[in-house]
């Protein structure tokens, strides 16, 4: 178990604890579920990280004594060994992507929402396309912005005119737009 | 009866809308199946916002023939380029691949999309002809055996996916069980973890929640990622219709085998959390094992091919069952599936055979009707289709984030659940980032509501002499066999690592 879940089982651990310490301030009724889950879910994490203490021990253990080395057989969450089937899908053909890739997506996702929050989808959406296929996909700013306008325009006409769906406009636009009186 | 199955395959057919709806889902599912990184997960995803609004059966019958058509058109990569789409594909790259450094792919493709086509036509009809059967069971169960069921399922899914340490998928299960509790309390009517958040007092919303722990996750994880599979290793053989027809009629001449391999994937799509990879592994062993020839294996047998696809997509009329009877979906796939029926206004559970049966029989003949159409078309366009498979990861992430979003926000028209979305999200890439699965979370979250008011009523018709029913004492059974097999499997697991890292 690597250190990764590890802490992921404290995350865990801390949210039902969370939930567990709210639900004792309900009805006795109202909190019958929350406990009957909670209780035990707290109890497995405790569980889990004990065992992965006892794993870290033993792996420290184990390292101390010659062990065969590149053979050793793969662990959870580790990636499959060449020889596994699973091993030959294009996720793993193209390999384990980096902390510093993971962190850049992860920013586009969360300025993307906040985008949407703030100015709408009408906003957000070519925004989000251009800069993403423009920086990330290394597409030309041309094409990039191309891409983002047909795809927003198809956006609005299949959802606003198509099926009159009223897309979130965002808290910001309104204001912007009567404060620049467009 | 009768006149519910082919009232309903009536229905289908006559309808223009739904025949429409039913060949733009064959030919986005087609292609969506061919381009790597988008699997069945992503494209139900990608399908919410469209369906939002539509009417049940319409919507059901999209959403069920964009993710089995998936399959049919994943082999592709498998077989011309050597790299399954998806675990699913992966048993037939070993003998589809080498067929296509023989200079035979459009017989191995012929042979797998006609077997992948048939294949899901027969899941279909064993999930049909498992009805009548499963009936006067299903509708037995009382309310002690629906709360031991939802427990069963999570047991079940976690032991699966977990691989050895199951206490990874019950943490994940149980939080799903914990977030069904947030909203108004059945019995009191308190409101608990919600706060002023009116958005809250109805739960979590359901498509929120799967979109945040599977889709978002799988969609970042590919803009991580990023690239093309066009570094992989060409056949350089082109696509003849000659030996494409060649290949259609292997799945006639080795009939009785596709009638197995089918039956056996469809048997393996019944039980939860077992998926398509294990259904395609098993009928490859088994298409081995029975053979005559098996030294042929892992060279270019054509049978080789053929069990596997069969298999990987007759599994969908299985996973049916469990999803739609008990809401305990098969995969991930159709925990997606499950979130957008609800949706839809699709209530899983006993109702179904008693109220909802037309629907569960449009979803049966779509999943035919469906297949046919996906094997003509993709036997047609398949020599243009490949092309897909070069397509750019990164191209794909933004506009499939805007669905996702789109599907997120539509799904109750509320802002607040592209805030719920992020944090959430942001857990489910942990959890797969950890290794831990993440399907258990979905039955938690789907089964957490109808346990509770379960065991609410238990406890009030039998006290806590509910868990000596008949049937809750089997489940009960089963549930502690299951754990216990799963602590022994365990603790076996961990003196093997002991004994070969110590005594090499």
């Amino acid at each position: 178990m690597n250190r990764f879940s590890s802490a992921v089982t404290v995350v865990m651990l801390a949210i039902f604890v969370t939930m567990v310490a709210v639900a004792a301030t309900y009805s006795e009724q109202a909190r019958f579920m929350p406990f009957v889950i909670g209780i035990p879910a707290i109890g497995l994490c405790l569980l889990q990280l004990a065992t992965d203490l006892h794993g870290a021990r033993r792996a420290r253990l184990a390292a101390a004594v010659p062990g065969p080395g590149p053979d050793r057989p793969p662990q959870q969450g580790e990636a499959p060994s060449a020889g596994d089937p699973a091993s030959v899908s294009w996720q793993a053909a193209l390999g384990a992507p980096s902390v510093a890739s993971e962190i850049r997506t992860w920013t586009y996702f969360v300025a993307y929402i906040g985008g949407l929050l703030l100015f709408g989808f009408h906003v957000a959406v070519p925004i989000l396309v251009a800069v993403y296929l423009f920086v990330e996909a290394k597409l030309s700013a041309l094409a990039a912005g191309f891409a983002a306008a047909v795809f927003t325009l198809a956006v609005y006409l299949m959802f606003e005119r198509l099926l009159e769906f009223r897309l979130h406009e965002g808290f910001l636009t309104e204001r912007l737009i009567d404060a620049f009186a467009i | 009866m009768l006149e519910t199955i082919f009232g309903a395959l009536f229905g289908l057919l006559s309808s223009p809308s739904i025949m429409g709806l039913m060949l733009v889902a064959v030919v986005c599912g087609l292609l969506v199946g061919v381009t790597p990184g988008i699997g069945g997960k992503l494209s139900i995803a990608m399908a919410i916002p469209f369906v939002f609004g539509m009417d049940m059966i319409a919507g059901a019958v999209f959403l069920i023939t964009l993710h089995a058509v998936n399959g049919t058109s994943g082999q592709i990569s498998s077989i011309m380029f050597g790299i399954p789409g998806d675990g699913d594909d992966a048993a037939t790259t070993l003998d589809g691949y080498p067929l296509a450094k023989q200079g035979q792919a459009a017989r191995a493709l012929g042979a797998s999309i006609t077997a992948s086509g048939v294949g899901g036509i027969i899941g279909a009809i064993v999930f049909a002809l498992l009805i009548p059967v499963l009936k006067p069971i299903v509708l037995q169960f009382s309310p002690s055996e629906f709360f031991l069921i939802a427990l069963l399922g999570i047991c079940f899914i976690a032991f699966l996916a977990s691989g050895p340490n199951i206490i990874t998928g019950l943490i994940v299960g149980l939080w799903g069980l914990m977030l069904s509790t947030v909203g108004m309390d059945p019995m009191t009517g308190i409101v608990r973890y919600a706060g002023d958040a009116l958005v809250l007092w109805d739960g979590v919303s359901l498509v929120t929640a799967v979109l945040a722990i599977f889709a978002v996750p799988e969609m970042l994880s590919l803009g991580a990622r990023g690239t093309s599979i066009a570094a992989a290793p060409r056949s350089g053989d082109t696509l003849s219709y000659r030996q494409l027809v060649s290949g259609m009629l292997e799945v006639p001449r080795h009939w009785w085998l596709v009638i197995r391999t089918s039956a056996i994937g469809a048997v393996v799509g019944m039980i939860p959390g077992l998926g398509g990879s294990a259904a395609a592994w098993l009928c490859y062993g088994h298409a081995v094992q029975s053979s005559k020839t098996p030294e042929r294996f892992g060279k270019g047998a054509i049978e080789g091919v053929i069990a596997p696809e069969t298999a990987s997509n007759a599994k969908e009329g299985g996973s049916l069952l469990p999803t739609l009877f008990f809401g305990v979906p098969g995969s991930s796939g159709m925990a997606i599936l499950l979130g957008a029926f609800i949706m839809l206004g699709i209530q899983p559970g006993p109702t179904m055979m008693t109220n909802h049966l037309d629907v569960v029989w449009s979803l049966i003949w779509a999943l035919v009707v469906g297949n046919l159409i996906a094997v003509t078309l993709l036997l047609v366009i398949c020599r243009w289709v490949t092309v897909l498979t070069f397509v750019n990861g990164r191209i794909l992430v933004p506009f499939i984030l805007v669905f996702i979003s789109l599907g997120c926000f539509l799904s109750e028209f509320q802002w607040q659940n592209l805030v719920i979305l992020a944090p959430f999200s942001l857990l489910g890439y942990a959890f797969m980032r950890a290794g831990w699965p993440r399907a258990p979370f979905v039955i938690g979250l789907i089964l957490g509501g109808t346990a509770e008011v379960a065991l609410h009523q238990s406890l009030q018709l039998w006290g806590l002499w509910f868990f000596l029913r008949p049937v809750s004492l089997v489940l009960i059974l089963m549930i502690v066999a299951l754990l216990a097999y799963a602590i022994y499997r365990n603790i076996q697991t961990k003196t093997v690592l002991v004994e070969w890292t110590v005594d090499p």
